[in-house]
């Protein structure tokens, strides 16, 4: 029988790596990834980084469009 | 009928390592717009490209400049000496490009298959300019130039092509 999994990442010094992180696949056009591998590549990042950071400032810009569209539903009347 | 395919050019999957917050609330986004986690990760990294604007298209490279002007300072003779070996640097570069991913891995494990006996040569000739061109940099380029801005970029252009053929730090 196998040890679970946390202690082999323990014993592996992965746990803490792990612990507070997932893997996420994205499904995206051919012609995105050979771009974002380009821009990647030319920032000295792994394609993987660059998406996360991508990610998030998307996230940014989500939230303040979110918070432009509330403040604009409170001002009318 | 099948169905249409989502990308007409094609798509592939990438695996992104994201905090789990940052997951968190992708998926909280994505339950809200009633889309999968895939398709809201890919609009966000669309958005997050329209949000890094022009300059992200064509990104500056400014260690370059720094090599220009790192170059500007030395002698003729030193500035000559540190060209010769940015172009074998782009030369390996270039001829790492051309062998391809399967090439390197292969160089890395030491062992080719018949099929790839053909760029074995290859492999080999590289990696001893490799070797020539780490030499060089410990020898000459880390006593020549002084700017470290400029020499951080070449030393990591060197250890990528190391790291790719497998040649030892």
């Amino acid at each position: 029988m196998s040890a679970p999994r946390e202690e082999v990442g323990a014993r592996l010094g992965r746990r803490k790596k792990w612990q507070d992180a997932v893997i996420m696949t994205i499904y995206i056009p051919l012609d995105l990834k050979k771009e974002l591998e380009a821009r990647a590549a030319a920032r000295r990042k792994s394609l993987s980084e660059y998406a996360v950071g991508l990610i998030l400032k998307g996230l940014e810009a989500e939230e303040a469009e979110e918070a432009n569209k509330d403040a604009k539903a409170e001002e009318v009347p | 009928m099948p169905r249409p395919r989502k990308f007409p050019d094609g798509g592939v999957v990438i695996s992104t390592y994201v905090p789990y917050e940052l997951y968190e609330k992708v998926k909280e986004l994505a339950r809200s717009k009633g889309k999968n986690i895939s398709e809201v990760a890919y609009e966000l990294i669309k958005r997050g490209l329209e949000a890094s604007g022009a300059s992200a298209a064509d990104p500056p490279d400014p260690p370059e400049d720094a090599l220009h002007v790192a170059l500007k300072g030395l002698e003729p003779l030193e500035r000559e000496r540190v060209l010769q070996f940015m172009k074998g640097l782009e030369d390996a570069e270039a001829k790492l490009a051309k062998l391809g991913p399967n090439v390197k891995q292969q160089a890395r494990a030491g062992r080719l298959t018949l099929v790839d006996m053909v760029n074995q040569q290859e492999v080999t000739k590289l990696w001893r300019t490799v070797n020539d061109l780490k030499r060089t940099y410990e020898k000459v380029i880390k006593r020549t130039v002084r700017d470290p801005v400029a020499l951080n970029m070449i030393g990591e252009r060197l250890l990528r092509l190391m790291k790719e053929l497998g040649v030892p730090p």
